[in-house]
């Protein structure tokens, strides 16, 4: 009997151990999903001379590799030929206590099949270049993503600028036995879908990291007669991770060409310049011609560091265009879509959605459809506006860390409980000028009714702002009267309709 | 062999507690930071029992808005010097920010109802809603963060634990906007 007891007490025990086991496997499941999860080596950060200039590092460097010269004069002659460096758009990679800057090299006899590549780099502070050759390139798309594909090799390093250039007179396969490093190179990827990359699945690799694609091969430089092994980098294969042994990084600078563009690569390993306002091609025409307005309206004045109060009085939109235009890192895109219905049924005119990609930030100022095609045009106007404005707030409020405007906002968001609600607030309190005075500038001031452009000015949420309710009655009946004839053309509109 | 087993079974045991009571330590933490929201936000909202599990933009799922990307976007309120700018974006460690997109995916609740029972969400009719997603919280948690959607708009709020144990308001952003 007592052995039976024993034997089920055993069992038991068993029993509970085995769903131990099962239930830590809950556990264990969660941790495979993050050990999908593979690490960026580092972020490649996009330099310009005027910015590297204030680096410590960079000056560093560049004077040590005899770069100087090179930084101050726009072109070099020697005798390989012509040789620029590109200032206005190389890379800085930097982990660890290693750190490299990448150039783009043009020659006037370059073409199209080779890019050059200058890389400057230190590690345990020894610094050393090489150039870097891609031939072959291609880039290739592989389910939603688009990558690089490269035959590569390298000069030897050398301890500057001079030597390189030279002593080794750009030779990438001189001297007398193979010399090859590993080499990190990493691609910014154009992705649309993110996820842990394989073979027939669309998503990206490094999810849930950056948008940079990191391939790790040896690279040589050949030395002797005959061939060599030539290295192909191949992002789309790519299966490198946190704490692969590298010699050095770099990223690919490949020159702007038509067919860069028509894949989407501007901006991403590419010297193609970067529209910091793009229209979606959903945007019809009508509304292109709204926008285009906007965007050449330079009666604005630019009062620098002048109280915002005084700025705020005035003509704002081509402002903030100017602003978006010479953002790095702030971008604005206007759309056409359709935005549906809020949560009372009420139709939506127009949203504006902050996106993240690559490091980039986008404002999406997105029109509703239906309003688009019976709205007139001094309605879509004065919402691109009130839109833009709220991409400008928020642009501000990232911006201006101890501004009066974050202050501002802060008390009423504290007070409200809802940032749009207190975006709306701040527009009532300091841009109702602004607003109107924008519209008017972009309409020519064409209506004898100057007051018609303060009506319109009212809209959205700031109509619910209790700054809306303390104007006189006769004001807000005109202001809703406005919205009301502009937004569907009624016979009291004093716009015109121009889309269908 | 007895002893092993014994051991083994010690072992497992002392793993089931651990992981046991990070659960329970998450619940309650759940639990008293949606309570403390539906207390501070009453005044202007009523919170929806429905908890968001979507993103706003088409093509992303919630999860990775829980990315240093997004929290670069996010602003400390009441910022009067240097000292006490928070970047978001690098304040929480990257197995931290793989911990909370974890959390996001893993979540299983639909309704708050279903953690602290209904009669928290009694309906204000002058009162407009606000939905928030399920929280998610730092290694330590003494920080939570949460995806809202209000009628007209969408934000990511960073909240901190205060010393008498509810949740502050501390930072966010705003990610959509309408009308």
């Amino acid at each position: 009997m007592k052995r039976k007891i024993k034997n089920y007490v055993k069992i038991g025990f068993l029993f509970l151990g085995m769903s131990l086991i099962l239930l830590s496997c809950e556990q264990e499941q969660t941790l495979e999903l993050r050990n999908e999860q593979r690490k960026s080596l580092f972020i490649p950060k996009a330099m310009n001379l005027t910015k590297a200039k204030n680096v410590v590092s960079f000056n560093k460097l560049s004077s040590k590799f005899k770069l100087t010269p090179f930084l101050n004069s726009q072109k070099q002659t020697r005798s390989t030929g012509d040789f620029n460096l590109d200032l206005e758009n190389f890379y800085e990679i930097q982990y660890d206590d290693y750190i490299s800057y990448t150039f783009l090299i043009t020659r006037e006899t370059s073409t199209d099949e080779v890019v050059e590549n200058l890389v400057v780099e230190q590690k345990n502070n020894s610094i050393r270049g090489y150039i870097i050759k891609y031939e072959e390139i291609d880039y290739y798309p592989e389910a939603n993503n688009i990558f690089l594909r490269a035959k590569v090799s390298r000069t030897s390093y050398q301890g500057d600028i001079n030597e390189l250039i030279n002593d080794n007179s750009i030779q990438f396969r001189t001297s007398s036995e193979w010399d090859c490093e590993l080499v990190t190179t990493t691609t910014l990827r154009v992705c649309s879908v993110h996820g842990s990359f394989q073979s027939g699945n669309p998503a990206c690799g490094n999810y849930g990291e950056s948008d940079w694609d990191y391939n790790t091969e040896e690279i040589c430089t050949y030395t002797g007669s005959g061939t060599g092994p030539d290295t192909i980098i191949d992002q789309g294969d790519s299966t490198t991770g946190g704490g692969e042994t590298t010699d050095g990084a770099t990223t690919p600078i490949i020159p702007c060409r038509e067919s860069l563009d028509d894949l989407g690569l501007v901006g991403s390993n590419s010297n193609c310049e970067e529209e910091k306002i793009t229209i979606d091609p959903s945007v019809p025409d009508c509304v292109k011609n709204i926008i285009a307005k906007m965007r050449e309206d330079t009666t604005y004045i630019d009062l620098g560091d002048m109280p915002d109060i005084v700025k705020e009085e005035l003509n704002l939109t081509g402002q903030i265009m100017d602003v978006f235009n010479n953002s790095e890192r702030y971008n604005l895109n206007f759309k056409v879509e359709d935005l549906g219905l809020d949560d009372q049924g009420n139709e939506l005119n127009a949203r504006t959605t902050i996106r993240v990609e690559s490091g980039k930030i986008f404002f999406d100022i997105s029109l509703n459809t239906n309003y688009v095609n019976s709205a007139t045009d001094l309605s879509i106007a004065r919402s691109l506006i009130h839109e833009a404005l709220h991409a400008y707030i928020s642009y501000l409020y990232q911006d201006q860390l101890f501004s009066d405007l974050k202050d501002s906002l802060d008390h009423l968001i504290n007070q409200t409980g809802s940032t749009l609600v207190a975006q709306h607030m701040l527009m009532t309190q300091q841009f109702m000028g602004a607003i109107a005075n924008s519209l008017e500038s972009w309409d020519d001031s064409s209506l004898s009714n100057k007051d018609y452009y303060d009506y319109l000015s009212w809209s959205g949420g700031m109509i619910a702002t209790p700054a809306f309710s303390d104007m006189p009655s006769d004001f807000q009946q005109n202001s809703l009267n406005a919205n009301i004839a502009e937004q569907s053309n009624t016979s009291n509109a004093l716009g015109t309709r121009n889309c269908d | 062999m007895k002893k092993v087993i014994v051991f083994s079974i010690l072992a497992l045991s002392f793993q089931s507690c651990l992981l046991a009571q990070t659960k329970i330590k998450k619940k309650k933490a759940t639990e008293n930071f949606i309570k403390t929201c539906i207390t501070n936000m009453a005044n202007n909202y009523n919170i929806s029992n429905s908890i968001v599990l979507k993103s706003h933009l088409k093509n992303s799922k919630l999860e990775e808005l829980f990315t240093p990307d997004y929290f670069y976007l996010i602003n400390k309120y009441n910022v009067k010097s240097e000292k006490d700018i928070v970047r978001f974006n690098t304040l929480f460690s990257k197995e931290e920010f793989l911990s909370m997109q974890n959390q996001i995916k893993n979540n299983s609740l639909k309704k708050w109802s279903q953690l602290i029972g209904k009669r928290y969400f009694k309906k204000d009719i002058k009162r407009k809603y606000v939905s928030f997603s399920i929280p998610v919280f730092n290694k330590d948690y003494t920080m939570a963060i949460a995806y809202l959607t209000f009628n007209h708009s969408v934000e990511l709020r960073v909240f901190k634990k205060t010393d008498d144990g509810s949740w502050k308001h501390i930072a966010g952003t705003l990610l959509s906007s309408s009308n």
